[in-house]
């Protein structure tokens, strides 16, 4: 399972697929999340394996 | 195997959803920084010998602006201000982010409070009406940096508001019937009372700004301010940020057709007053009282 860690500390599981594809499946809007993958960012289309662990940042700010 | 950067060889890792270019890490940070520096110039935002206070609350935005204006290189001395607003598990880690960030950057700090201005902190403030917490924030953050901004003897404030805030701010007003701020109200001495506000990353989305720091590890792990989810901004930015999504370059548009539309007004074709002094504060304004002072009495 691909593990996505998210800002406040939550820790979501998933299957593989891009990750357009993966955060539209965990209701997320793409253009509000980043996400790195060995600290590297990754685009919307970069396809996701199995066993990827991802770091999710929110563009969104208080305020 | 996506696709690399459009100018190297190298993997991409932001795509431009409007143009569709592709960058890798350093050509993207390139075109961010041009990006930046072409609003700057667009905009008159800085002359040569300026003294700007930049606001820096060590969050994301604030990060990317200073350190973005330090690397070009402006002929503008950079005097970050840090305000404290008295937030319990949210203010003390952002801080330290942002003195963190002055250190690297070789800049001092000035700290200033919102019990330096009101003898009471954020909290305190909001005890029987959190609901309040944005506005009563906003209102008295803006007073602290205007203040300890005319203390240093800063010839502007810099601020990190971007694309993002922009579009906001304009839909907010259509939808509070604001015609006052749709049509851009306009102050006669407002320019002579009033440090002029410079945004330098107005014409940069919250997307590209945060990609950015992350590109550039900048940003490290900060929590979310506890108030923010009673902000009339929250729906607003959720709502903009799907149809961004689905229609990239919306934002754009709104924040284009707003300047367009005061431009087709032309100045002085919306509400025109003379502003004032607050009589308790001395602080401009075009009411009997500032809106700091106005907020303060009636919380009191």
């Amino acid at each position: 399972m691909v593990t996505l860690h998210l800002p406040d500390g939550q820790i979501l599981t998933t299957f593989a697929g891009t990750l357009e594809e993966i955060l539209l499946r965990l209701d997320m809007n793409p253009y509000e999340i980043l996400v790195t993958r060995d600290g590297e960012l990754l685009l919307v289309d970069d396809p996701v394996d199995e066993d990827d662990i991802l770091r999710a940042t929110s563009i969104v700010h208080g305020g | 195997m996506t696709a690399g950067c459009d100018r190297c060889e190298n993997k991409a890792v932001y795509v431009d959803p409007v143009t569709k270019q592709r960058f890798c890490g350093e050509h993207f940070s390139a075109w961010y920084e041009n990006g930046v520096s072409a609003a700057i110039e667009k905009y008159h935002m800085i002359e040569p010998g300026d003294r700007i206070a930049v606001g820096l609350s060590g969050g994301k935005d604030s990060t990317v602006l200073l350190t973005v204006l330090v690397k070009l290189d402006l002929d503008a001395e950079l005097i970050p201000i840090t305000v404290d607003e008295g937030i319990g598990g949210y203010r003390d880690d952002t801080i330290l982010a942002a003195t963190r960030l002055c250190d690297k950057l070789g800049l001092a700090d000035k700290l200033v409070s919102f019990t330096d201005i009101c003898g009471k902190t954020l909290d305190e403030l909001l005890e029987k009406n959190p609901q309040q917490a944005c506005s009563v924030c906003g209102t008295l953050r803006r007073r602290a940096l205007n203040q300890a901004a005319r203390d240093i003897g800063a010839t502007k404030i810099a601020t990190g508001h971007c694309l993002d805030d922009e579009a906001q701010s304009v839909l907010m007003n259509y939808l509070r019937g604001d015609v006052t701020r749709v049509t851009g109200s306009y102050q006669t001495n407002a320019d002579t009372l009033f440090l002029p506000r410079i945004k330098p990353l107005c014409r940069s989305t919250e997307r590209e700004t945060v990609a950015y720091g992350l590109v550039n590890h900048l940003l490290t792990d900060l929590p979310e301010c506890p108030y923010t989810k009673y902000a009339l901004r929250a729906g607003v930015r959720r709502g903009l940020g799907k149809l961004e999504y689905t229609t990239p370059g919306t934002m754009m548009n709104i924040v284009t057709g707003q300047e367009k539309l005061l431009a087709k007004l032309g100045p002085g074709k919306g509400e025109i007053t003379a502003m004032g002094r607050c009589e308790i504060c001395g602080e401009p304004t075009s009411h009997r009282l500032c809106a700091a002072c106005a907020l303060l009495e009636k919380l009191e």
